[in-house]
C-alpha cells in the first residue's frame, strides 16, 4: 500500500473519533446552549438598560426673516435640546444629559454638539452639528442615538416649513468627531477600527473554544488507549497522522465556533423579539457585531481568512505540543500556551485596538490581527508583511517540530 | 551481514535509556516458518527488543534486519509489513469491535472482503462472533486481547510479532489462540515471534527459543536443546526456569546460532 493511500482510512478514523454523540455534545451543543443562555438572558436586560446621550449647545441664536418679511428670533440649539428632552421623556431607556462644553459632549461615548452659528447658518446648509458615538448602528444605543440626531433634523425641517423661507431645502450637515485623547495609534481608518474590536473578540472566543479541544483532537487519548503505538507501527509516513488530526481539528473547531455564533445570534434575535422595540435592533456580540455591509464585501472575506488562519495556528500549536510532550502533560501545556496567548492578545487590543505595544507584537495572534486589518484598511506595509512572514514561518516551524517529534521514540514514553 | 535463512536477524544490538542499558548486545536469529519464543523474566528487555525489531525504537548500536529490510536505517519500510501485537490490547473504545478490526486492516491495505472473511472465520473459531457489534470498550480484558490478536493476524503478511499474546485469556480461549497461531505457521507458512511467560504456550508452540536475562541473550536454540541443556528431568518448564537463573552470556550462547535448525 502506498503512503498516500493510508491517509483516507486514517482520516476516516479521526473523523469518527471526533464525530460521535459524546464529543459532538461537548464541541457543538454545549457552546450553542451556553451562548444561547449567556447572551440571551442578559440581552433581555440590556434591552431595557438606559442609554445616555450628552448634548451641548453653544448656539447664539439668530433673527430669521421669512418670506412675508416677518422676523423671528430663533435659537434652534435650545429648541433642539427641549425637543429631544420631550422625545426622551416618552421613550423608556433613553436619558439626555446637558453638558457645558463641546468637549464634555464629544468626549462622552454618545455626544452631540451644536455650534454657535447653528441657527444663523443652518438654513443655507453652511453649518453642521458635531457628534461622537461609540455605539454601532445595529445596537440599541446606536439606534437611540440616531433617533436623537433625527430630532434635530425634524426641528430644522419644521422651522423651514413654518418660515417658508426663500432658500433651497437645507442640508442637515453632521460632522463625526474622533476624540484625540486615547485615539488609537494604529493608523487605521475609523471604519477599520470599527471592525477591530469584534474581530479581536471573535478571534479570542475562537482560541478559547479551540484551547479546550486539545484532548478531543490530539494524540493523548490514543496514547492512553494504546492505539498510538499500533498506528506508529503501521503508518508508513507518520506525518499523515499529524495531518489527519490537524484537518479533523480544523473541521471540528469550525463547527464549534459556528455553534457558538449561531447560539449567540439566535439568543440575540430572541431577545430582540421579546423586548419588542420596533425601531430597535438587537445588539449582538462577536462576529455579528460586524456591520453587515462590511461582512458582505472583501473585508468580510479577509476577516474570515484571518479567523481561519488563527484557527490553524491554534490547532497546530496544540498538535505540536501534544506530539512533543508526554501523555498527561501535553494537553495541559498546549492548552495553557494557546489560551494564555489568546487572552494576552485580547486584553492587549481590547482597550486599544490599534496598539503597537511591544508585548502585543510578540504575540502570533496579533500578527494575524494586525496584518489582516491592515489589508482591510488598504494600508498593508512592511511591518504587516513581516508579521505575515513570521506567521507563516511559525506554521512551518510547528509542522516541522510535530513531524520530527512523532518520529522520536520519546513520543511513546515519559 | 543478513542471512536469507532468517526472517529476523539482529547483530549485537544495544539499547540505552540515558546511562542504563536495557538491551545488551543481543543477536537474534529467527528462521523462516518458525515459532520463536522470546523468553525472560520481567524486565529482561523483551518488549524493548521487540520494539527495536518493529522500528518503534532505534537501537543505540547494532544492526536489525527484518524480512531483509534494514530496520535501523529504513524504519519506514518495515511499517505495515509486519503484524504486531503490543503488550497493550489497543483499540478505540467507542468503535464497534468490527470497525476496530477493519480500520487497522484497511490501513495496511488488506481488501475489505478478505478482512471480513478472515475476521468471521477466526472469531467463529474463538466463539466471539457475537462480539462484533459490541463497542470495544465494553469487552472484557481477555476479549480485547483476542480482538487485538485477530486484527494483528489479519494485518500480517509473512511475519507476526506477538508480545504476550495469551495474557489475560482463560484456559479454553488460550488453547484456541494457540491453535490459530499454529495453523498460521503450518498452513500459511508465516513466521511468529512471540514473548510470553506462560509455559503452556511455549511448550505447545515454540520451535525455537531465545532467553533474555538482564538485557543479554543467554540462550538461543531449539526447544529440545534448551531441555537438554537446562533440565536434568527433561522438563520444559524446569529448563526455562533454570535458564532464567543460571544462563550466562558466553557460556550458553551459540557461537554458530541455529545452523542445524532448519525445520526444527
Amino acid at each position: 500500500m502506498k503512503k498516500g493511500e493510508q491517509f483516507i482510512p486514517i482520516f476516516k478514523k479521526d473523523l469518527k473519533l471526533v464525530f460521535n454523540w459524546k464529543t459532538l455534545m461537548v464541541i457543538v451543543f454545549i457552546p450553542f446552549i451556553m451562548m444561547f443562555l449567556i447572551i440571551g438572558v442578559p440581552m433581555l436586560f440590556i434591552g431595557t438598560a438606559n442609554t445616555t446621550v450628552y448634548i451641548c449647545s453653544d448656539d447664539l441664536g439668530a433673527d430669521v426673516t421669512n418670506y412675508d418679511n416677518i422676523t423671528f428670533s430663533l435659537n434652534l440649539g435650545n429648541e433642539a435640546i427641549a425637543y429631544i428632552q420631550l422625545y426622551a421623556n416618552n421613550v423608556s431607556n433613553l436619558d439626555i444629559e446637558i453638558v457645558d462644553t463641546r468637549l464634555d459632549a464629544l468626549n462622552a461615548s454618545d455626544g452631540i454638539y451644536i455650534p454657535a452659528n447653528y441657527t444663523s447658518e443652518v438654513f443655507d446648509g453652511s453649518t453642521a452639528i458635531e457628534y461622537h458615538s461609540t455605539a454601532g448602528p445595529n445596537s440599541f444605543q446606536g439606534v437611540y442615538f440616531n433617533e436623537v440626531k433625527l430630532r434635530i433634523q425634524e426641528l430644522v425641517l419644521g422651522w423651514f416649513l413654518t418660515l417658508n423661507l426663500d432658500v433651497e431645502f437645507p442640508d442637515y450637515n453632521e460632522v463625526a468627531y474622533f476624540p484625540p485623547v486615547g485615539e488609537p495609534t494604529g493608523g487605521w481608518s475609523q471604519s477599520t477600527l470599527l471592525l477591530a474590536s469584534p474581530f479581536a473578540y471573535a478571534l479570542f472566543i475562537m482560541v478559547a473554544l479551540i484551547g479546550n479541544m486539545g484532548r478531543t483532537i490530539g494524540f493523548s487519548r490514543e496514547k492512553e488507549d494504546g492505539t498510538f503505538e499500533t498506528m506508529l507501527t503501521i503508518t508508513k509516513d507518520r506525518s499523515l497522522l499529524v495531518l489527519s488530526k490537524l484537518l479533523v481539528g480544523v473541521i471540528a473547531s469550525s463547527l464549534s465556533i459556528l455553534a457558538y455564533f449561531v447560539g449567540s445570534a439566535l439568543a440575540g434575535f430572541m431577545a430582540q423579539s421579546i423586548s419588542g422595540g420596533s425601531d430597535v435592533s438587537a445588539g449582538l456580540e462577536g462576529i455579528l457585531a460586524f456591520p453587515m455591509s462590511d461582512l458582505l464585501s472583501y473585508k468580510g472575506v479577509l476577516l474570515l481568512i484571518g479567523l481561519g488562519s488563527s484557527l490553524v495556528l491554534a490547532m497546530l500549536a496544540l498538535m505540536t505540543f501534544d506530539t512533543m510532550f508526554s501523555k498527561t502533560v501535553s494537553e495541559r501545556i498546549g492548552t495553557s500556551v494557546v489560551m494564555g496567548l489568546g487572552m494576552l492578545f485580547y486584553f492587549t487590543v481590547a482597550f486599544d485596538p490599534g496598539t503597537t505595544a511591544i508585548y502585543a507584537r510578540i504575540n502570533p495572534f496579533y500578527w494575524v490581527y494586525h496584518s489582516f486589518l491592515s489589508m482591510i484598511d488598504l494600508s498593508f506595509g512592511w511591518l504587516d508583511a513581516m508579521y505575515l512572514v513570521l506567521f507563516v514561518g511559525l506554521l512551518v516551524l510547528m509542522l516541522f517540530l510535530a513531524r520530527r517529534a512523532i518520529e522520536r521514540e520519546k513520543v511513546l514514553f515519559t | 551481514m543478513k542471512d536469507d535463512k532468517y526472517i529476523i536477524e539482529t547483530k549485537d544490538i544495544w539499547k540505552k535509556f540515558g546511562e542504563i542499558s536495557i538491551v545488551k548486545g543481543v543477536s537474534l536469529h529467527v528462521p523462516h516458518g518458525s515459532i520463536y519464543a522470546l523468553l525472560g523474566p520481567n524486565g529482561a528487555g523483551k518488549t524493548t527488543t521487540i520494539r527495536m525489531l518493529t522500528g518503534i525504537l532505534k537501537p543505540t548500536s547494532g544492526e536489525v534486519f527484518v524480512q531483509g529490510i534494514d530496520v535501523v536505517n529504513e524504519p519506514e519500510k518495515i511499517r505495515a509489513e509486519v503484524g504486531i501485537l503490543s503488550q497493550l490490547s489497543a483499540g478505540y473504545k467507542d468503535f464497534k469491535t468490527r470497525d476496530n478490526i477493519l480500520l487497522f486492516t484497511s490501513i495496511v491495505g488488506v481488501p475489505e472482503e478478505e478482512a471480513i472473511e478472515k475476521m468471521t472465520d477466526m472469531l467463529t473459531k474463538l466463539d466471539m462472533l457475537d462480539k462484533l457489534d459490541l463497542k470495544f470498550g465494553k469487552l472484557s480484558g481477555g476479549e480485547k486481547r483476542v480482538i487485538s490478536l485477530v486484527r494483528t493476524i489479519i494485518s500480517s503478511k509473512k511475519l507476526i510479532i506477538l508480545d504476550e499474546p495469551t495474557t489475560g485469556l482463560d484456559i479454553a480461549r488460550a488453547k484456541k489462540v494457540r491453535d490459530i497461531i499454529f495453523e498460521l505457521v503450518k498452513n500459511e507458512g508465516k513466521t511468529v515471534l512471540m514473548s510470553s511467560h506462560i509455559t503452556s504456550d511455549l511448550e505447545a508452540l515454540a520451535t525455537h527459543t531465545g532467553i533474555l536475562k538482564d538485557g543479554e541473550l543467554v540462550f538461543e536454540g531449539t526447544k529440545d536443546e534448551i531441555i537438554v541443556k537446562y533440565s536434568p528431568n527433561n522438563d520444559f518448564e524446569e529448563a526455562i526456569i533454570n535458564a532464567f537463573e543460571n544462563g550466562t552470556l558466553g557460556e550458553n550462547r551459540l557461537t554458530k546460532p541455529l545452523e542445524n535448525l532448519e525445520g526444527a
